[in-house]
């Protein structure tokens, strides 16, 4: 019986890959095809995999929290009901690292403590799920809500709303359904764009069978009034996007630990974009979308050693097409039809080996797709040709992947993540230029932690990548054709010292390199990325009131390009960074915050010495704040920087490697503000602020290592505002409204106002 | 006998240390060597990148971003004029015409460093779409003072003018078109408490009302190359 349990999900698995392999052979991947428009036109195809994905998932979940079942959900409000469901699944994801992080830690050496640990945790996990669910059917009711939004700028302000409501009975049968309106002006542009939508989502769950069932609507129409075309003249868009869909999906166990789960969904979709404008920029387009997908899916957990899971999955639509484009006098409607396809398989293998290989999992994907849309045309040259002429483009794409993960613990304190990743993605377009792209990528990497002593870890990573990009189109070649390489390597050491002195020593050493096939205006594009980086980071606290921290660190960056055409942009880039922070909170009511800065760039120029910069700064931020009682508290900041920039040549009197620094530019930055905050009303219901801002910045330029000229700007914002948060049962009300006044030596004054505004019911 | 946990341990300090030796003195991390550069008294063929002069002002950043597009170098002139990518922050960010976002619903929305590169690789050294000059004119280029606070950063207002000339040699005699992106635009640039300035924010607020514009560089972004 255990022989014959196996052998189901393993013929299964089997399967897949063989369909997998039959689909592959006959629906080859064409190379950067570029039919004609005619034949193009004929085919077209709108796939949406992630939707029937969705689905799967959904099925296994669908049967203890049916709303998580519907596809539509990503439309529809946010609830109580969608966050019930992301919880659920972070204590599932939670279970999952209780359990890595018993492996690793070694604190259960012996295997079936180890299995112990893992389901304990994950039982904990359960049960904190399907507390989470009984929550929320205690909650369930009538639950409607309304939100609304104002946010006002000096050059832009946006308003919406949105009025929610919610049904649910115990039986977890549930409707949901939202409107929502905004408006928003964008000043700089001269343009209103206006969006409304309504969704309605109804699930029926029939848990004892596993079953939901869901339908889903959703009407959003979005207008852009005002927007100027290549005539200059004003132009309205009008989009109009309709769509219906009903899904029923199944989860149940069909024999002791195998699981199977199955979707089925059909919907109707619609858009209508009109542009019209008084001159010759109107156009049109019409989409109409009757579509289907399922998907199947299968998971067996019955061994402790292995679990298996797969699924596939397809989605068939039909297109029409209608866009004043189209008309010809063979076809005066202007319409097109075409159909879609889309396959979608993934494979599963977890299994435990052992102590040693607590966790070792394959996956294996494959996704594929045609899409079309339409877009304006171009012309022969490949520009476009304006906005009102629409063609059809078909967009063609082949995911496959397999992926490899192990956890790999050779003693007691050092536990390894072992990844080995191999994946192919192509995409090509019929019509648009220079657009297929074929790559393969193969990576492996090892990421470790070693627990020297119970307060010293290190870590460590090792990555090693190959990436080939064929650009390549029908043989015509792209300069952008080449295989990429990187190599990484990462060290870390951590050791706490005592309970107050932490510290962290770090590096890393990272080569990309690009090896480029085909020669284009500026040569090949071969190019070596040198990257390395040492650093320490101390924490340490001083008393109960003081604080410190220490970062500093060395970094190179060298850029070599190896085609002569291109070697004269090499250079090698050094930088030296130490920041030091400090926090003393001196009294309960006030504290003060600084962090110093000192760092310098050195950049040299392989070929062209002259031209070797070095740029240095350093910088003191400093912050406070002070609450005098519960209603009035101070804060405020004071910033300096000061940065130069220049040559940094060799002397060229000597011979030793003394460099010398010669000016080309100072800047020297203060800035001073000081806030005062008082709360009318207790709890902030009623609050006024004030805010006054300085910023002087003076700019020296340098000709010569002598003074050319000096520039100071002085920039001061003067911010008086009202606050106010009121909350009464489920209303809630935050508003604020600034008035700022800017005096600066350019403007002279330059007064606008800020306003932000949330309303908030829960009815 | 059975090793004590202390030998184990500095076993596996022994063999990290002897890898880590094996990896320095390998080639693993040792790059290539860049020969010296052509020179164009002697050799036709060379075609020297543009100087990337150090970038103390916004002026000098778009200086390079002209060179870097005339001279058709991507790598390091254009790319060292964008602002650098931080851990979970993508620091670049373009912004479209909303004429333009309209007809490419989200196809802008999550614009970074890495796509811009890609784009101006795809247009300057895809090597087929029989592109063969690039002439880029920064007609206005004046700072909008005090816009921001902080003197880290600092807002031109931008008016350009892009021409791309291509030469067909399939046919005979060659057949030379060009394309023009021409608009009005915004440009945040970030560095100034370094004197280390980089393009952070491209904003077009309208294409260009010249007949001859296709567009701003939206639209030439758009429909160059994967775009992704």
């Amino acid at each position: 019986m255990t022989h014959r349990s196996t052998l189901v999900p393993v013929v299964l698995v089997a399967l897949l890959m063989v369909w997998t392999g039959v689909s592959e052979a006959f629906w080859p991947f064409t190379r950067g095809v570029k039919a004609a428009p005619d034949s193009v036109q004929q085919r077209k195809w709108g796939v949406q995999f992630e939707q029937w994905k969705m689905q799967a998932d959904a099925g296994t979940l669908a049967e203890v929290v049916p709303a998580a079942a519907d596809s539509g959900e990503a439309a529809a409000p946010r609830t109580d009901m969608s966050e019930i469901i992301r919880q659920s699944r972070e204590a599932a994801a939670r279970a999952d690292s209780l359990a890595a992080a018993t492996d690793s830690s070694g604190s259960i050496p012996p295997d079936s403590s180890r299995t112990t640990a893992i389901e304990d945790a994950k039982a904990a996990a359960d049960a904190e799920s399907k507390a989470l669910i009984a929550a929320a059917l205690a909650a369930a009711g009538f639950r409607p809500s309304f939100d609304s939004g104002l946010r006002s700028t000096n050059d832009r302000m946006t308003f919406n709303s949105s009025l929610n409501a919610s049904f649910m009975d115990p039986s977890g049968v549930r409707l949901t359904s939202g409107l929502n309106y905004s408006d928003d002006y964008n000043l700089n542009q001269g343009t209103n764009t206006r969006s409304k939508g309504l969704n309605n989502t109804f699930s029926l769950p029939v848990k004892s069978q596993g079953l939901n069932f869901s339908l889903n609507t959703s009407n959003s129409k979005l207008d852009v009034l005002g927007s100027r075309t290549t005539t200059n003249e004003r132009a309205t868009t009008a989009t109009d996007n309709r769509s219906a869909g009903l899904t029923s999906t199944l989860g149940r166990d069909i024999m002791r630990g195998v699981r199977a789960n199955a979707s089925y969904r059909v919907d109707f979709r619609y858009g209508n974009q009109d542009i019209t404008a008084t001159g010759s920029s109107s156009g049109d387009r019409e989409n109409k979308t009757h579509g289907q997908a399922y998907g199947a899916g299968m998971s067996f957990n019955r061994l402790k050693w292995v679990t298996m899971s797969g699924r596939v999955g397809r989605s068939l639509d039909n297109n029409t097409d209608i866009t004043s484009s189209f008309i010809t006098p063979d076809n005066p409607g202007g319409e097109q039809t075409s159909a879609s396809r889309g396959d979608s398989v993934e494979t599963t293998v977890s299994m435990p080996i052992g102590k040693y290989l607590p966790r070792l999992s394959a996956v294996y994907s494959l996704t594929r797709s045609k899409r079309s849309f339409t877009e304006p045309g171009r012309t022969s040259s490949g520009a476009t040709g304006g906005g009102g002429n629409f063609v059809l483009e078909t967009e063609q794409r082949f995911r496959r992947s397999v992926q490899l993960t192990s956890t790999f613990v050779p003693i007691r304190r050092l536990s390894m993540d072992l990844t080995y990743e191999v994946g192919r993605d192509s995409v090509g377009y019929d019509l648009r230029a220079n657009s297929f792209n074929d790559t393969q990528d193969q990576r492996w990497s090892v990421d470790g932690t070693f627990k020297f002593d119970s307060l010293g870890t290190i870590t460590f990573g090792i990555n090693h990548g190959r990436t080939t990009v064929d650009r390549d189109e029908q043989g015509s070649p792209n300069p952008q054709t080449r295989t990429d390489r990187e190599n990484r390597l990462t060290l870390d050491v951590t050791q706490t010292w005592v309970g107050t002195l932490k510290t962290k020593l770090y590096g890393e050493i990272r080569l990309n390199q690009g090896f480029y096939v085909h020669a284009g205006p500026q040569g090949l594009g071969d190019r070596d990325d040198l990257r390395t980086q040492v650093g320490l980071d101390v924490d340490g606290r001083i008393n109960s009131k003081m604080s410190a921290g220490l970062k500093s660190y060395i970094r190179t960056f060298d850029q070599a390009f190896i085609d002569p055409r291109r070697s004269a942009s090499s250079r090698n880039e050094t930088e030296f960074v130490t920041r030091l922070s400090f926090t003393y909170n001196i009294t309960p009511s006030f504290s003060l915050t600084q962090l110093y800065g000192l760092s310098s760039k050195v950049l040299d120029e392989i070929y062209n010495a002259d031209r070797n910069t070095l740029n240095r700064n350093h910088f003191l931020n400093t912050n406070w704040s002070y609450g005098y009682n519960k209603r009035l508290s101070f804060s405020g900041l004071f910033n300096y920087i000061l940065q130069d920039n220049g040559a940094f040549f060799d002397d060229p009197r000597t011979v030793s490697t003394q460099r010398f620094f010669s000016p080309t530019v100072e800047n020297r930055k203060n800035e001073a503000r000081v806030e005062v905050h008082y709360a009318l009303m207790p709890d902030d219901k009623l609050s006024i602020s004030s805010s006054q801002q300085v910023v002087r910045d003076r700019r020296t330029s340098f000709r010569g290592g002598e003074i050319s000229s000096v520039t100071t700007t002085l920039r001061s914002n003067l911010a008086f505002g009202v606050a106010s948060t009121i909350t009464l049962g489920d209303l809630k009300l935050v508003s604020q409204a600034t008035r700022n006044q800017n005096i600066n030596s350019a403007l002279n004054r330059n007064v606008f106002y800020n306003i932000d505004a949330t309303l908030k019911y829960v009815f | 006998m059975e090793n004590s946990p202390s030998s184990k341990r500095n076993a596996f300090l022994a063999a990290l240390c002897l890898l880590l030796l094996a990896s320095s003195g390998c080639d693993v991390f040792t790059p290539r060597t860049p020969p010296p550069p052509c020179d164009p008294l002697t050799d036709p063929n060379c075609r020297t990148p543009p100087i990337e002069n150090e970038p103390l002002t916004p002026e000098i950043v778009r200086d390079n971003i002209i060179a870097a597009m005339e001279g058709f170098t991507v790598s390091p002139n254009y790319e060292n004029s964008i602002a650098e990518e931080l851990p979970g922050e993508l620091l670049f960010v373009y912004v479209p015409d909303p004429a333009l976002e309209s007809v490419f619903p989200g196809f802008f929305a999550d614009w970074h460093r890495a796509r811009e590169v890609q784009f101006m690789l795809d247009l300057l050294q895809s090597g087929s779409n029989n592109l063969r000059t690039v002439d880029l004119n920064v007609t206005t280029f004046s700072e909008l003072p005090g816009h921001f606070q902080d003197p880290d950063r600092a807002r031109y207002n931008v008016e350009y003018d892009l021409l791309l000339t291509f030469v067909d040699s399939s046919v005979d005699p060659p057949e030379e078109t060009s394309s023009r992106y021409c608009a009005t635009a915004l440009w945040d640039f970030i560095g100034g408490d370094r004197n280390f300035w980089r393009l952070q924010r491209w904003e077009e607020i309208s294409p260009s009302s010249d007949a001859d514009c296709l567009g701003s560089m939206g639209l030439l972004r758009a429909t160059t190359g994967q775009g992704l």
